[in-house]
């Protein structure tokens, strides 16, 4: 790998790895505090992700995830405002590794907080087999639902987009997960370089493509909308390639 | 130390991420999470090679997800899986069976036309005493798809001798009051509903299982007009030549044939015999399920010769208030039985063909409610459950029998207690019962 290139991911990445911690500890350790939150009064059996989708867990993925989107599109802002782009687009080896490179890092990130958030969803289960266990004995019956862990993730859409199960579903969740990268890289960008109309077309149809596929994945996670897989990854290819002709051109 | 981790933490907090996805899919995946509903052996009696190669498998299921066990001669093995949601529509098939009644010589006729409570309305009523009754018989079987409907109607000429009343009935408007004519006119349709003689003497009394009248071999349909012995005339084993689709039919009078059915097969025995059904083995023979002397019995037939090339009985055949009649075809056998869901007690027999149609063990009584039976021409396994005699306990039971008797008997049972009084309703149910037999097309 070139110098430059691996100088630009230790920027991009190795540089603010403690900020990305932040997001992983963020979401290992607050999803089982609101899961328990949500099973401590509980007195009816229930299932371990019908607590889980009860809990405001889900909505803690939400906030993760705009988060850390909202942090991507900061830094390429900051690099624009700062100046440092136009002193990394001096550097040897092309202008367009300042993109992959940015990609990479960004994309370490994303998988960093998918981490997290499936290692915090692993911890809620202990909470959820001790309570589970304390209903038993409150109630001289075990009433619970219970069916493993393994197919809790299995048969719920939610489980199943972080977590899949096949290698179709797993292509289908890597290009929403590798969407939020690109996305936010080139809205950036767009946003610091003040081109509304053209970058907001974009940007939004992503977006609005984005959403549809995964809310459509949200609903019945085993059936995939493939036209619609297929016009969020032109979509996506557009877009880094939108950052690399911006790049090419100077003109952020 | 501190060095190499500020040098590589980059590369060290990728592997971690990778590590901490790659362990989720582990944890989940291990069964110290749990596996499933887990079913284990609660009691066994006899030995457990008696199984050969016989498997007994069924699934314990909350809808969304099971755990499918098998219990073959090596132990007890289980599996869970997420079910998938259905994707397809169901491939819907239903078949059902009506006895239309024609009068034959009219004895007497009485004709009613009572005011109803509202101005105008009429109650009308034909009563016909009717001797040699004629018997018309009717198949349908509904498809989800209406093309592939198929509706047949014939007269079967078997009469009932005795004189019978038979009925008609309507309410209308009719100002004034309507005479004899209009009653007889607005009435005209041959739907008549018998009394419960004839009733009893077609579909038999209350209290006895339903069989299915209809059976499909080799992709051709075949049924038998469920008669008693009070019937006179020859009875038959039709075969469906050609159907017409129920839209096309649903209000042809009764009187009318619809579709074409011809007579394959002379039903033996004739008029000491109540036929109560008609099933087929997987290799296309017809078995027509019946009563001869108080003693259930089982008449082969070949569809294609219309010979009939078996018939055994099968005394002690236990046949009980609110039992089921159960069939599972092999290739060159089937399996029979009633089982009784309240008492839980079913009885079980075995035919095979090998030189010659033979039973292959004396009837067994079965100590569950019978699911599933195969036998392998020496051996007979089933499986059943006990559900309302243990309530807190979803119970599954299998059986081996060889010559001498009863081989292996096992309980099989879920560790998780149900609360009797909790009003929640079932959470879980057993589903998908099956002897299975290895290297077998059954």
């Amino acid at each position: 790998m070139a110098k430059p290139f691996v100088s630009l991911l230790r920027r991009e990445f190795s540089g603010r790895v403690w900020q990305m911690w932040g997001f992983f500890l963020a979401a290992l350790l607050f999803q089982p505090l609101v899961f328990w939150f949500q099973i401590k009064d509980q007195y009816q059996p229930k299932r371990f992700e019908e607590v889980y989708l009860d809990s405001a867990a889900p909505v803690l993925l939400a906030v993760f995830f705009a988060g850390i989107v909202g942090w991507m599109i900061w830094l390429s802002l900051r690099d624009c405002g700062n100046g440092s782009i136009c002193t990394l687009m001096t550097l040897p080896g092309g202008r367009g590794q300042l993109f992959w490179s940015k990609l990479l890092g960004y994309t370490g990130a994303v998988l960093l907080l998918l981490a997290g958030v499936l290692a915090g969803i692993l911890l809620c289960y202990p909470v959820y087999l001790s309570w589970q266990a304390e209903l038993a004995q409150r109630t001289n019956a075990d009433l619970t639902l219970n069916a493993g862990l393994w197919l809790a993730l299995n048969q719920t859409p939610l489980f199943r987009l972080l977590c899949p199960m096949t290698f179709q579903e797993m292509a289908a969740s890597l290009l929403l997960l590798l969407a939020l990268p690109v996305w936010a890289c080139d809205t950036g960008w767009r946003i610091a370089g003040r081109h509304w109309i053209r970058g907001g077309i974009l940007s939004l149809s992503t977006a609005v493509c984005w959403a549809l596929v995964f809310r459509g994945r949200l609903t019945e996670a085993w059936l995939l909308e493939i036209p619609s897989l297929i016009v969020l990854a032109a979509l996506v290819i557009l877009m880094a390639a939108d950052s690399l002709w911006l790049l090419h051109r100077g003109d952020i | 130390m501190l060095r190499f981790i500020r040098k590589y933490k980059g590369v060290l907090s990728l592997g971690a991420a990778a590590l901490v996805i790659g362990g989720v899919y582990l944890a989940a995946w291990l069964p110290v999470f749990g596996e499933g509903f887990q079913i284990s052996v609660e009691k066994e009696w006899g030995r457990p090679s008696a199984l050969g190669e016989f498997a007994l498998t069924g699934s314990v299921t909350d809808g969304r997800s099971e755990t499918v066990f098998t219990l073959d001669q090596t132990g007890l093995s289980q599996k869970s899986r997420a079910i998938p949601p259905e994707t397809a529509e169901e491939d819907f098939t239903a078949f059902s069976q009506k006895a239309y009644y024609l009068p034959g010589e009219i004895e007497r006729e009485e004709l009613l036309a009572a005011p109803d409570e509202e101005e105008y309305n009429y109650q009308l009523t034909q009563r016909t005493w009717s001797e040699d009754t004629q018997l018309i018989w009717e198949i349908q079987r509904f498809h989800f798809n209406t093309q592939s409907d198929c509706h047949v109607r014939l007269n079967t000429g078997l009469t009932y001798p005795g004189i019978v009343c038979l009925l008609k009935t309507a309410t209308t408007m009719f100002d004034p009051a309507p005479s004899d004519e209009e009653i007889r006119e607005f009435l005209e349709p041959n739907d008549f509903s018998p009394n419960k003689n004839l009733l009893d003497a077609v579909f038999g009394e209350s209290t006895r299982p339903n069989l299915d009248s209809i059976a499909e071999a080799n992709g051709t349909f075949y049924f038998v007009p469920t008669v008693s012995q009070e019937w006179e005339g020859t009875r038959y084993i039709y075969r469906v030549d050609q159907g017409e689709p129920w839209i096309a039919t649903a209000f042809v009078d009764a009187s009318e044939p619809i579709g074409q059915a011809t007579p394959i097969a002379e039903v033996q025995r004739g008029r000491d015999l109540d036929i109560w059904g008609l099933y087929a083995t997987l290799d296309g023979a017809l078995v027509l399920v019946g009563q001869y002397m108080g003693t259930p019995i089982f008449q082969i037939y070949d569809p294609e010769t219309g010979e009939m090339t078996g018939e055994v009985t099968a005394p002690g055949l236990y046949l009980s208030d609110k039992s089921s009649f159960l069939f599972f075809p092999q290739g060159n056998g089937f399996c029979a039985g009633f089982a009784d869901w309240e008492t839980e007690i079913s009885s079980l027999v075995a035919m095979h063909n090998d030189i010659a149609w033979r039973k292959i063990q004396p009837v067994r009584q079965v100590p569950f409610y019978l699911e599933h039976a195969v036998s392998d021409g020496e051996n007979l396994a089933a499986i059943g459950s006990k559900r309302q005699i243990l309530r807190t306990k979803d119970v599954v039971c299998g059986a081996v029998w060889d010559h001498d008797g009863l081989a292996y008997q096992v309980h099989l049972s879920t560790p998780i207690q149900q609360d009797e009084k909790y009003e929640g309703g079932e959470h879980r149910y057993l589903d998908n019962f099956q002897v299975k037999r290895r290297g077998s097309r059954d």
